[in-house]
C-alpha cells in the first residue's frame, strides 16, 4: 500500500509540475507491478489524473500562473475532440495514427529545445485567449486535434496541450504547465464518473493511489515556484520523447516501463 | 473579482474532501474495517465530481463579473463534459 502511495506521490509531482496527467507513468506501473486488468489500470489513472489537476490547479490559480480563461476556451474543442476521437477510433488504423503521433512528438521535442525560452512575468487577468484572430483558430484547430489525439491513443492530453500553449500562444512554460494542469481535471472528470459508475476501479489499490497522487501534486505546484523554467522545459522535453517512444512501440507489441 | 482565487477555493475545499475520505479509507483497510470500499467510493466520486464543480464555480462568478463570453465557454464545458460521459458510458 505504501508503494502505490509512492508511486502516485511522484507521478503526482511530476504531472503537476510539468501539466501533464501521469497516466503515462501510471498505467505501466499499475499493469507490470500490481498485475491490474489494463482496463482497471486505466479507470484508476484517470481518476488520478483529476486528483493531480485538482492538487496542482488550486495551488496554481492563488499564484496567478493559471490562464483559467484560456484553459476553458481551449478545453470546449478538446473534449469535443475527445468525442470525435472515438468516433475515428472504429473507423482507422491507430498504429498509423501511432506512429504519427510519435514523430510529431519527436518534432515538438526538437522545436521546444530550439525556442528560447519566454521568463516574462505573467498576469492571470491578461489572458491569451484573447489572441488575434488567426493563432486563435489554429490554437483551437490543434486543440480539437489534441483531442482527438488523445481519445485515439489513450494519452491525457497534456503532451498536446503544453507545446500548443508554449510552442504558438508563446506562454512561458510554468504558465503553460498550470493552466494545462488546470485543464486536464476538465478533461477526465467525465470519463472518471463513468468508470465508477461501470464499477471496475480497484478500491484497495485507487485510495493509496489516489491520496499520494493528490498530495504529490500540491507539492510539485509549490515546487514549481522554485524551480528554473529551462528546468521544467527540460524536463517535460525528456517525459515528450519518453511518451513518444512509448507510444510507437506499444503499438508493435512492446511495453516499456 | 478574483475568480481564479474563487475557483481555487472550491478545489480547495474538493481536496480536503477527498483527503479525508481516501485517509480515512487507507486507515479502515490497514485495520480491515468493513467500510473501507464505502469510504473510497466517497473519495473517489468526490475526486471525479470535484473538477466539474471547479468549472460549476467558474460559470458562475464569470456570469457574476459579466464575462458573458468566457460563461459560455463554461457552459459549453459543460456540456461536451457531459457529452463525452455519456458517449463513454454508451460505449
Amino acid at each position: 500500500m505504501l508503494l502505490i502511495a509512492i508511486c502516485g506521490f511522484s507521478a503526482g509531482m511530476l504531472g503537476s509540475l510539468i501539466g501533464i496527467g501521469g497516466g503515462i507513468i501510471i498505467v505501466p506501473i499499475l499493469v507490470l507491478i500490481f498485475n491490474l486488468p489494463i482496463k482497471s489500470a486505466v479507470a484508476i489513472s484517470l481518476i488520478s489524473v483529476c486528483a493531480t489537476s485538482i492538487g496542482g490547479a488550486s495551488r496554481y490559480l492563488v499564484s496567478g500562473q493559471t490562464d483559467f480563461r484560456l484553459g476553458l476556451f481551449l478545453e470546449t474543442t478538446t473534449v469535443a475532440g475527445a468525442i470525435c476521437g472515438g468516433l475515428i477510433a472504429i473507423l482507422v488504423n491507430q498504429s498509423i495514427i501511432a506512429i504519427m503521433f510519435s514523430i510529431l512528438l519527436f518534432y515538438t521535442a526538437i522545436a521546444m529545445i530550439k525556442k528560447k525560452e519566454n521568463v516574462d512575468d505573467f498576469n492571470s487577468e491578461d489572458t491569451r485567449a484573447e489572441s488575434g484572430g488567426l493563432i486563435k483558430y489554429i490554437v483551437l484547430t490543434l486543440s480539437f486535434a489534441g483531442g482527438i489525439l488523445s481519445s485515439l491513443l489513450g494519452v491525457g492530453g497534456g503532451i498536446i496541450k503544453v507545446p500548443i500553449m508554449n510552442l504558438i500562444l508563446k506562454l512561458p512554460i510554468k504558465v503553460s504547465a498550470a493552466t494545462s494542469t488546470y485543464m486536464i481535471g476538465s478533461t477526465t472528470a467525465a470519463g472518471s464518473i463513468v468508470y465508477l459508475i461501470k464499477g471496475v476501479i480497484d478500491y484497495q489499490v485507487a485510495a493509496p493511489l489516489i491520496l499520494g497522487t493528490y498530495l504529490g501534486s500540491g507539492i510539485g505546484a509549490k515546487l514549481s515556484g522554485r524551480i528554473y523554467s529551462n528546468a521544467i522545459k527540460y524536463i517535460f522535453i525528456i517525459v515528450l520523447l519518453y511518451s513518444a517512444v512509448t507510444i510507437a512501440l506499444k503499438h508493435f507489441g512492446i511495453n516499456l516501463l | 473579482m478574483n475568480i481564479a482565487a474563487k475557483i481555487s477555493k472550491a478545489l480547495n475545499i474538493g481536496g480536503m474532501v477527498i483527503v479525508s475520505c481516501l485517509g480515512a479509507a487507507v486507515i479502515a483497510q490497514l485495520l480491515a474495517w468493513p467500510f473501507a470500499t464505502t469510504l473510497a467510493k466517497i473519495g473517489i466520486g468526490i475526486t471525479a465530481g470535484t473538477p466539474i464543480a471547479g468549472v460549476i464555480v467558474a460559470a458562475i462568478y464569470l456570469r457574476r463579473a459579466g464575462e458573458t463570453k468566457y460563461f459560455c465557454y463554461a457552459l459549453i464545458l459543460l456540456l461536451m463534459m457531459f457529452l463525452a460521459g455519456m458517449w463513454r458510458l454508451v460505449v
